[in-house]
């Protein structure tokens, strides 16, 4: 697939400054600032661990949620769960930073590992 | 009948990419495309292309055919990207002598 | 800030693309080789001449031959595992359990298709290595290379969607193809093998993941079974545990009438596979499993018979569930083995579309990466490493497969752990394939591996025809055109590895402007002036430093 971006004056490098560039720039600034490897390690380490995480939690839920016969609630599941993390992954790279990267797995994770454990799904 | 469909795909991106200037100037050498020849291209590819699935539909059923289709998009669009840097009047004029041929088989075998 | 999305998923393009980019070109090309499995396995041992069964009558002699010879050598094994002979694969290759067998505790032999006695034929994994290889490596353990695989698979799904968002001018490039410009044709290569068989690549790399998603995502099932494996396996595959033996002797029941059975149970289909349990005893169970070949979903049906009495004890896959069934489909989607000749056809040329996009972009990157370098007036050690590695895996790969060819014809029969050489051999010409740009820099090393995998893959009908009595010399004539077909598509490969040689041999940098000699195997000869003319179109993968 052809990479396209735009080749706008702040191209060249693409990392934790230009990620998401532009007009939000000035916002983020109240953020600590790290070493450039380190927010991309970071999100190296949402994308995979974070997004997988969070792709098992839905798996699970739809395992245990859906109302279908078991086999098949599991089965959606896992099957689901290949998309899940992939978006995770999209999101974790389009984020503004590293921070909002692991705040978007977090806000939809938490709630969900909290009902699943509430529930008795992890027993 | 996969070849019907093979030829109409051919034809139909053809028609496609001569709606297109880039493709349009390969072919013709002329960079703009006359309005009305762009519009005429361009409902012929599509109606071509929409007609592509049936041959291997009809012949495969829904669950074959629409997989074979797909692989017959593909082997329909390689030659069409490799033959026009190389030699884009052939790659036009391979539509045009594609579908006759194709539909006559079809029609013998039919 | 679309713009911002745009530009970090082209980053997050280029770096999940190009990090695993050698395991996936090797997954993709060796993948693409299963397609001919059998066709592989039949070239690579050429004793196996009898054709198969084809009439009922026919495959139900066969069957009961091959449970014949099994009850003879086999009497007392707790399990046997036959795959019945197909047009495909005239062989039967049967595996049985032997708690006295080494490994875990299988033996295993290749029989007759018509007298079900073993062939004398070589040791060889045949097209079985490129398919095993492709989803759990080699020399490795076994779970451990298949994570690795469905990894880099994930990362492939994450390069596909975000080059999907990143490659905003997606129909407007659908036909374009601009050789002779330098890094430019390298990307036009690239979008042009990965949009024109865009549906085939999703669908792998999505499917590839379905098929190991047991072992990388289990948790669903584990929380919904509360860890019972058993009861989890026996609802979602349909197959009931295996029952004990009663200690009592009794013999199987002729298997012919439990095949006409099931070929009325599942509308005229034939089984592929016998699995028998506690052969000999009055609790065996015969299982017929309906062969993969003939429908598009891989959700197996199964019918399971008491071995002693004939009696039908069990079916399962006859309903479809719809997530059972859209599994099933996924899986037969990737593996291929429905279908016929031309729709084989036709996923082999998207495969091989993919192993292209694969390594377009591969070199793509070192093509940019280098010119950015050469701009700076330094080139660093991360573009010679990704030039290096280019070299090995993209030309090399072929250079090994095909000596395991050449292993295969030329290696003693009597040698001990026959089979195990062929593979060493493969591996041994892709170390080599590794070391050999130590020696040779840039463009050498392309143009040496490419010439070196185009003799021999182009020599390899003509050591078929000094080995063997099934060459070209006797095939043609005959018009057997399954094996000619196979010697001939060698040469072809050859003939195109040759012609690859060639046009980076003959390649001028000086066409590409900009761009260093030794970067790229170089872009197509003949490079017209772009009579297009169109101003060049945007952007390029930001190749972060």
């Amino acid at each position: 697939m052809a990479s396209a971006a735009p080749s706008s004056p702040r191209s060249g490098t693409a990392s934790e400054a230009d990620a998401g560039a532009g007009a939000a720039a000035g916002r983020r600034r109240r953020l600590p600032r790290a070493p450039r490897w380190l927010g991309i390690l970071s999100r190296c380490v949402a994308a995979i661990l974070g997004g997988y995480a969070l792709a098992s939690l839905a798996a699970i839920a739809f395992a245990l949620w859906l109302p279908a016969a078991r086999p098949e609630a599991v089965m959606t599941g896992m099957l689901a769960s290949f998309a899940i993390h992939t978006g995770a992954v999209v999101w974790v790279f389009a984020a503004g930073n590293a921070w909002r990267a692991w705040i978007g797995l977090l806000l939809p994770g938490l709630p969900l590992a909290a009902l699943l454990w509430l529930t008795g799904g992890f027993a | 009948m996969s070849f019907l469909s093979l030829a109409l795909a051919y034809a139909g991106f053809t028609a496609l990419c001569l709606a297109m200037e880039r493709h349009h100037e390969q072919v013709f050498q002329a960079r703009r495309v006359p309005p009305r020849r762009r519009r005429a291209l361009r409902i012929a590819g599509w109606l071509l292309l929409a007609a592509s699935p049936v041959p291997c539909i009809l012949a495969e059923g829904w669950g074959y055919g629409t997989v074979l289709w797909c692989g017959v998009l593909t082997a329909a669009v390689l030659p069409l990207a490799l033959l026009l840097p190389y030699a884009p009047r052939a790659a036009a004029l391979l539509g045009p002598v594609m579908l006759p041929l194709a539909a006559l088989l079809a029609v013998l075998r039919a | 800030m679309k713009e911002g999305f745009r530009q970090s998923m082209a980053w997050l393009h280029t770096w999940s693309g190009l990090l695993v980019g050698w395991v996936l070109f090797a997954v993709f090309l060796t993948g693409t080789a299963a397609y001919l499995k059998p066709e592989i396995s039949a070239w690579m041992m050429p004793e196996l001449r009898t054709p198969a069964p084809e009439t009922p009558a026919e495959q139900a002699a066969t069957a009961q031959a091959l449970m014949d010879h099994m009850t003879r050598t086999a009497p007392r094994s707790p399990a046997w595992f036959i795959s019945l002979p197909e047009a495909r694969e005239p062989w039967a290759n049967v595996f049985w359990r032997d708690p006295g067998a080494g490994g875990r505790g299988f033996r295993q032999a290749v029989l007759d298709p018509r007298s079900g006695e073993p062939v004398a034929a070589r040791g060889t994994r045949g097209g079985e290595f490129f398919y095993r290889f492709h989803f759990q490596l080699h020399y490795m353990n076994v779970p451990v290379a298949r994570w690795i695989v469905s990894f880099c698979a994930m990362f492939m799904l994450v390069a596909i969607v975000s080059g999907i968002v990143t490659h905003k001018r997606i129909f407007a490039d659908f036909f374009t193809f601009r050789p002779g410009k330098g890094h430019r044709s390298w990307l036009d290569g690239h979008a042009v093998a990965a949009v024109l068989a865009l549906p085939y690549h999703l669908m792998i790399t999505y499917t590839g993941l379905v098929t190991l998603m047991f072992m990388t995502m289990p948790w669903g099932g584990e929380a919904a079974y509360r860890g019972d494996r058993a009861a989890f396996n026996t609802e979602v595959f349909g197959t009931a545990r295996p029952a004990r033996p009663a200690g009592v002797p009794a013999p199987l029941v002729p298997v012919g009438p439990l095949l006409e059975q099931a070929s009325r149970h599942w509308n005229g289909g034939t089984a592929g596979r016998i699995q028998v349990q506690n052969p000999g005893d009055a609790n065996s169970t015969i299982q017929l499993t309906r062969s993969d070949s003939e429908r598009l979903s891989f959700n197996p049906q199964i019918m399971v018979f008491s071995g002693a009495t004939g009696a039908l004890l069990s079916t399962a896959g006859d309903d479809s569930r719809p997530a059972a069934e859209t599994r099933g489909v996924m899986y037969g989607l990737h593996v291929g083995r429905f279908g016929g000749p031309l729709l084989r056809a036709l996923f082999l040329l998207s495969g091989l579309a993919g192993t292209a996009m694969v390594a377009t972009g591969c070199v793509l990157w070192a093509v940019k990466t280098r010119q950015q370098a050469a701009k700076r007036g330094r080139v660093g050690f991360g573009v010679r490493l990704v030039e290096h590695l280019n070299v090995a895996a993209i030309a090399g790969l072929p250079v090994a497969m095909a000596t395991m060819f050449w292993a295969n014809r030329l290696l003693p029969l009597d040698l001990p752990a026959r089979d195990e050489w062929e593979i060493h051999g493969f591996f041994i010409a892709w170390g080599l394939c590794l070391l050999h740009p130590l020696l040779r820099r840039g463009r050498r090393a392309w143009v040496e591996q490419f010439a070196a995998g185009a003799l021999l893959f182009g020599l390899l009908p003509l050591l078929n025809a000094l080995t063997t009595t099934t060459h070209l010399g006797v095939t043609l004539p005959a018009g057997d055109w399954g094996r000619a077909g196979f010697d001939l598509g060698l040469l072809a490969i050859g003939l195109a590895l040759a012609a690859i040689a060639r046009i980076v041999a003959r390649h001028r940098p000086g066409a590409a402007p900009r761009a260093k000699p030794g970067a790229g195997p170089g872009s197509r000869p003949g490079a017209k002036p772009d009579r297009a003319s169109q101003p060049a179109r945007h952007g390029e993968p930001v190749a972060a430093e």
